[in-house]
């Protein structure tokens, strides 16, 4: 119980600690910025998500608070997500690779349908209206199209990158692709532990939640990193040009 | 002539710019062949244009590999077709 009560300081810290870190790189000048920023404000509307959550659950005694206050977190992070998944996919020049290559091009329009798909077949196939408010109903239907969006861009870009991608920035771009999908996992569980009603605070789903802030987390850590590595690689850099 | 490598340096420091943003003056900064005074987008090569841009993608690749040079390419493409083939710089081939 105490893990569902308290891991949403790890998204708060991690929040926090992109927006600081977003400056370095050009906060809203530049696509990794933007990625940053986008990230960090995802993070934040999770733990005002959480904590409305615990705090309808723990002292209101509501059991699932769905769609309630909540909702204004854990929805509005989707938009969030979806946009740092985009500008990341615009940095690193997805779309001139995937023109180029034709395979990929296939690839990029496969996987968003496949992902659409599969979140039609679990959430919403043969989904019965009756006695549902319009609330739950466009949650019902936004919640796993939306989040659809983001790991599809993001299995995208994991897919396209192959053999594009080195250097220093290689380990955090990879870290934050797999904290996108990462998030969708728990996301994509939450939903169907909720629909299942067998979601409950303290769950294996909590957990997963836990480590994809973690991951998300540690991306934003490891790309800071990159900034002192790249500081520390120029002389052999120059050294390389000058010869 | 020199100035056409200049401004393909300005033109792939811009785009790294728009990608990573202050981080990508600071790496063009370290390359020694450059003068860059990028408040005024002004770019000046003191020697060896062609080393010079190639020191310069270095830098970039080192940063995120292959990416980089697609990505440098293309920044360069337009002012590439001002130049004969063997001006090219062996980073942008």
């Amino acid at each position: 119980m105490l893990l569902s009560e308290i891991y949403g300081i790890v998204a708060l810290l991690g929040g926090v600690y992109g927006i600081a870190i977003a400056n370095k790189w050009g906060y809203f000048k530049s696509y990794f910025g933007k990625t940053i920023l986008f990230l960090s404000f995802g993070l934040l509307l999770q733990v005002f998500g959480q904590v409305a959550y615990t705090y309808l659950n723990t002292f209101r005694h509501v059991e699932v608070p769905y769609p309630s206050y909540p909702d204004i977190g854990f929805f509005g992070s989707i938009p969030m997500y979806i946009l740092a998944s985009y500008f990341l996919m615009k940095g690193l020049g997805i779309l001139a690779i995937i023109k180029k290559k034709p395979l990929k091009l296939v690839v990029g329009i496969i996987v968003p349908i496949l992902v659409l798909a599969t979140s039609y077949w679990f959430f919403l196939k043969g989904y019965d209206t009756t006695d549902k408010s319009a609330a739950v109903i466009f949650f019902d239907f936004a919640y796993p199209l939306a989040q659809a969006i983001y790991v599809s861009v993001a299995l995208v870009i994991l897919l396209s990158i192959k053999g594009l991608l080195g250097g220093l920035m290689r380990k955090p771009v990879l870290l934050l692709l797999i904290a996108f999908v990462a998030q969708y996992a728990s996301d994509f569980n939450f939903l169907y532990q909720t629909v299942h009603e067998t979601w409950g605070p303290g769950g294996y789903g909590d957990y997963l939640y836990f480590i994809a802030y973690c991951i998300m987390g540690i991306s934003l850590i490891t790309l800071t990193g990159v900034l002192s590595g790249a500081a520390s690689s120029r002389p052999a850099i120059q050294d390389k040009g000058d010869a | 002539m020199d100035d056409i490598f200049a401004q393909i340096a300005a033109k792939i420091i811009e785009q790294q710019e728009s990608i990573i943003g202050p981080v990508a003056v600071e790496q063009a900064k370290q390359v020694s062949k450059l003068k860059v005074d990028w408040p005024n987008h002004n770019v000046k090569i003191s020697s060896d244009p062609q080393g010079a841009i190639d020191s310069l993608v270095a830098q970039y690749k080192e940063l995120f590999g292959q990416i980089a040079v697609e990505s440098c390419k293309e920044a360069a493409a337009q002012l590439l077709n001002q130049l004969k083939p063997e001006q090219f710089p062996s980073s942008l081939k």
